[in-house]
């Protein structure tokens, strides 16, 4: 009994050992090249340069005027999914307040492939020709069959882009 | 002993025509020269670290827990094996990540651990994993040319996502048109790995003529 322990304990820990050595050499790669796809999305999103360094308040950039970029992660159906999204927001006019206008993209997904990875705006135009409606519309989207899970990741997604936009704005005042 | 643990494992016992194991990953990746060799390289490395490490800890390896033991060790090397992907061939990892991911699940490296690396010295683990390695990569690599040639009218086109920039100018161009888009998708896949294994069987047939002892019945007659 202590053996087998022991020996449990023993793999364990090389295999542990060996992924903490690997995660220590490659960390920093694989940080830049999140980095450099996400600005990819971002400027494929916004049609238009980007900044050379952008500022991220708790998974936030940008502006009211300019609109938000979010990093958002939600649980699919075989594991988190990382969504990126734009929301933009025109100013009210004569007391009407215009409606949001989101666009996703997940950057990184384990689902199922052939099934869950339609929300891949690399392999499906699913996400990209959704770009621009608002929340409401999003929630409204048909259900996809055989992908509920990771449709209703979507929908809980940009729910929760709202609301943390919401909150970021009362937080933090509306300035360019 | 050795030359014979790798040409079995490469030929006689090929994981994808002789076991059809591993097909998942082998159908869904094998629509380009590229990715398939992208996954051959990743289930090639995680096959012999999880064989040689197998082999190695044999004797340490509780037999009322190898199963998790060896999922754990398979585990560990497909998890460096994404790290190194995402870090060095990024392009490359958008593309076949989600296959690489599920090399944890591969029966065809399950199968090797149980079968033999965890009964075997370390040399003869590395052999055979080195000749699983090289058949799974033949299979990959013969649909991967085919479908790409077939569905793309190329042979080696972004091998600049894997290799770097020395490889952009490799890729050849056999059809302007593609004679069959189909090649590309899972239907044409399904296809041409049946006709592919049943090339190779056709080839690789033994004389299966073999007298067989008579029955109790036809030795009375």
């Amino acid at each position: 009994m202590y053996r087998t322990v022991a020996a449990l304990i023993l793999i364990g820990a090389a295999c542990g050992t060996l992924l903490y050595g690997i995660n220590a050499q490659t960390y920093g790669e694989i940080e830049k090249n999140r980095t450099q796809k996400a600005r990819e999305i971002m400027r494929s999103l916004l049609k238009q340069p980007l900044p050379d360094k952008i500022q991220w308040v708790e998974g936030i950039s940008g502006s009211c005027t300019q609109g938000y970029f979010l990093k958002r992660i939600e649980n699919g159906y075989s594991g988190p999914i990382n969504f990126f999204a734009l929301y933009q927001q025109d100013a009210s006019s004569e007391g009407v307040s215009n409606p949001e206008r989101l666009s996703l993209r997940v950057t990184r997904h384990q689902e199922t492939p052939g099934i869950g990875d339609f929300i891949d705006h690399e392999r499906d135009s699913y996400l990209p020709d959704q770009d621009g409606q608002s929340v409401a519309q999003w929630q409204e989207l048909d259900n996809i069959v055989g992908a509920t899970i990771t449709h209703r990741a979507i929908k809980k997604a940009a729910q929760n882009i709202q609301l943390a936009v919401k909150y970021h704005q009362e937080q933090y005042a509306c300035v360019e | 002993m050795s030359n014979n643990d790798f040409s079995r494992g490469a030929i006689e016992n090929n994981p994808a025509w002789a076991q059809l194991l591993g097909l998942c990953p082998l159908l869904a990746v094998s629509n380009s020269v590229a990715n398939a060799v992208g996954l051959a390289l990743a289930s090639g490395f995680v096959l012999l670290g999880a064989n040689t490490s197998i082999s190695l800890l044999r004797k340490i390896i509780p037999d009322v827990a190898r199963l998790p033991c060896f999922v754990l060790i398979i585990a560990t090397f497909t998890t460096v094996a994404v790290m190194v992907l995402e870090a060095y061939a990024f392009d490359m990892f958008t593309r076949i990540a989600l296959f690489v991911q599920i090399i944890v699940t591969n029966c065809m490296i399950l199968g090797r651990a149980e079968a033999f690396a965890s009964r075997q010295p370390v040399s003869r683990a590395v052999f055979d994993a080195l000749g699983t390695a090289v058949g799974f990569t033949i299979a990959l690599l013969a649909l991967g040319t085919v479908r790409e040639i077939l569905g793309n009218g190329t042979v080696l086109a972004d091998m600049d996502l894997l290799i770097g920039d020395t490889a952009a100018n490799w890729q050849l161009t056999i059809f302007t048109s593609p004679p069959l888009p189909l090649a590309l998708y899972p239907p044409g896949a399904f296809l041409l790995a049946g006709i592919l294994f049943a090339a190779v069987k056709a080839l690789t047939a033994k004389d299966d003529t073999i007298e067989r002892p008579a029955t109790q019945s036809e030795a009375k007659q």
